[in-house]
């Protein structure tokens, strides 16, 4: 009975696993870092690095970085002169899974992702295309991702194309309950129009997005936007409104990235969803994850986060609390994991160990 | 017979020591009093912003040698921020920084000479206009900003802002990685000092 229960906790582990291949640190804020757009091409985060963002990373990510050995070819080739013509990216990325409780002991490594990524970046035009493969229950190709920008001025910026639209905390938390709750979990890139405006303390994102999908995709509508309160202190609010199917759901929060000291830091985030239609739920996710770094690229944080898929019955909520580690020894190189006590609140209440590690490559 | 009206001295004497005192004592009014700069409250900023990022690069220096005199409420003197010890908070940024645009080697120092900064002990923190001269990277050039000052008898806050152009100071325009500094930079000191 409890295998058949657990089962899909394992699937959906996976699933969230697999969810959100962007890639941010907004964890570097506690170096100043409030902005995406200096270390990553996508304005809102995540993913492929710009060669500003490469060299800080050996800088700031990295055990035993080397300006040199942050290209693409660990510096065989003038890299400069590479990032003349074109940037180049990629990610590959597996995760070792691991439950146990009174029941079931199972272990399990996923093959997340394998892209390649190029960015044509030349005055006020940005043009992205990223393609890959990316791993559901089935290795298969995944949401590939293109677009272009044009920046209107130093402060708007238009963008259009299939991305991951503007929302909440961009964090490399891949198992973190927030990034499926939110919709912006496995095949986040959506067809998508987004007009932003920033300036070096404010950002807002209006976004209008659909999932590419033949049936049943989701059209919505969401705002982004984030204050920083000072150069190491960043808070956010978004809200979103979707359509499917004729069934609509309402999704608000906040989030924050603190900067506590040059070592300590802070990510929260909460949210909350309103469906109406065929089911008329509330529901709830909240997200915390304190950190220090001891060494600079190893970083161990304390996780706590709490899905409740329905605000009605106290028994759908999930729990997870534990330690982790984050360790980049290298650029291109990244370790990350942790292991938790989870607590499904179901009609049965039952704390399991919940374990994952996942391995990073960028190119 | 007593003269009619005015201030009356009783004696010849007494006429003497007034005089010997006025005379002694009106023109030490008006000379300056030193002011003495508090260990550990100086803190110099400066503010940039990296396009087209819109990255906010901040760096300070904790270190002021100061000469500051009060003449009749009016504060004047010369700052002197040693340029070594300047702090981005990221290393390489700093080596960068320091060695490649400042020249520190060469250029040590920067001077801020404030020639009138008008003051008033025991009042709220308000704003006040100042001109100065900086020098930095070797260069001289006139500075104007506010200051918003706090008096609480014999100590003074100050916390000066102005804003400086990289490009006049003959400092080359810092680019990185794609990210060019701005030319546009500002300058915040704070400082306490005390008539002690």
């Amino acid at each position: 009975m409890r295998i058949r229960l657990l089962s899909p906790l394992i699937v959906t582990g996976i699933f969230f696993l697999c969810a959100s291949l962007g890639e941010a640190f907004p964890e570097l804020v506690r170096h100043g870092y409030n902005t995406c757009m200096a270390c990553h091409v996508s304005p809102t985060g995540g993913g492929m690095l710009t060669p500003y963002g490469r060299k800080l990373a050996a800088e700031l990510l990295t055990t035993w970085g080397s300006e040199a050995s942050t290209g693409v070819t660990w510096g065989l080739t003038d890299q400069e002169n590479l990032e003349t013509a074109l940037w180049l990216g990629g990610d590959i990325r597996g995760a070792q899974v691991h439950q146990e409780n009174t029941s079931i002991r199972a272990g399990r490594f996923i093959k997340m992702q394998a892209s390649l990524a190029a960015a044509w970046v030349r005055n006020a035009w940005t043009v992205f295309f990223e393609l890959g493969k990316q791993e559901g229950e089935v290795w298969q190709p995944y949401g590939t991702s293109f677009w272009g920008k044009f920046d209107a001025s130093e402060n708007v910026s238009l963008r259009a194309g299939r991305f991951v639209p503007a929302y909440g905390l961009h964090s490399s938390d891949h198992i973190a309950f927030i990034r499926s709750f939110t919709g912006f979990g496995l095949e986040a890139n959506r067809d998508a129009f987004e007009a932003r405006y920033a300036t070096e303390t404010v950002s807002v994102s209006l976004t209008a997005s659909k999932e590419p999908r033949l049936s049943g995709s989701e059209e919505a509508l969401s705002l982004a936007a984030d204050l920083s309160l000072s150069e190491k202190h960043l808070i956010g609010l978004n809200v979103l409104r979707g359509d499917r199917d004729g069934n609509r759901r309402t999704l608000y929060g906040v989030w924050a990235s603190l900067g506590l000291s040059k070592r300590a830091y802070y990510l929260g985030e909460l949210d909350w969803q309103n469906r109406d239609g065929s089911s008329n739920t509330a529901s709830f996710v909240t997200y915390h994850r304190l950190g220090y770094s001891i060494v600079k690229g190893f970083d161990i944080y304390a996780l706590y986060e709490r899905l409740e898929s329905d605000l009605a019955r106290a028994s759908s909520s999930i729990e997870r609390r534990g330690p982790g580690v984050q360790w980049t020894p290298l650029p291109h190189i990244e370790i990350s994991g942790a292991w938790t006590k989870q607590r499904l609140n179901a009609p049965n209440p039952m704390e399991e160990d919940y374990a994952w590690l996942v391995l990073h490559y960028w190119l | 017979m007593k003269p009619k009206g005015g201030f009356m001295f009783r004696s010849q004497k007494s006429r003497i020591v007034v005089l010997a005192f006025l005379t002694t004592t009106l023109p030490t009014l008006a000379q300056a009093k030193p002011l003495r700069l508090v260990p550990d409250s100086a803190n110099t900023e400066f503010i940039g912003i990296g396009r087209p990022a819109l990255l906010k690069v901040k760096g300070q220096a904790k270190e002021m040698v100061a000469a500051i005199d009060m003449t009749d409420g009016t504060v004047s003197g010369e700052f002197k921020v040693p340029l070594k010890n300047l702090d981005s908070g990221i290393e390489l940024r700093d080596e960068h920084m320091k060695n490649k645009y400042l020249a520190v080697g060469q250029f040590p120092e920067a001077i801020l000479k404030v020639e009138s900064l008008k003051v008033d002990a025991n009042k709220d923190r308000k704003t006040i206009p100042f001109t100065g001269t900086l020098t930095l990277h070797g260069v001289a050039k006139p500075v104007t900003g506010e200051a918003q000052v706090e008096g609480r008898e014999t100590r003074y806050a100050v916390d000066a802002k102005f804003n400086i152009k990289l490009s006049e100071y003959g400092i080359d325009i810092p680019r990185y990685a794609g990210i060019t500094f701005a030319d546009n930079v500002d300058i915040n000191v704070r400082f306490e000092a005390d008539s002690k």
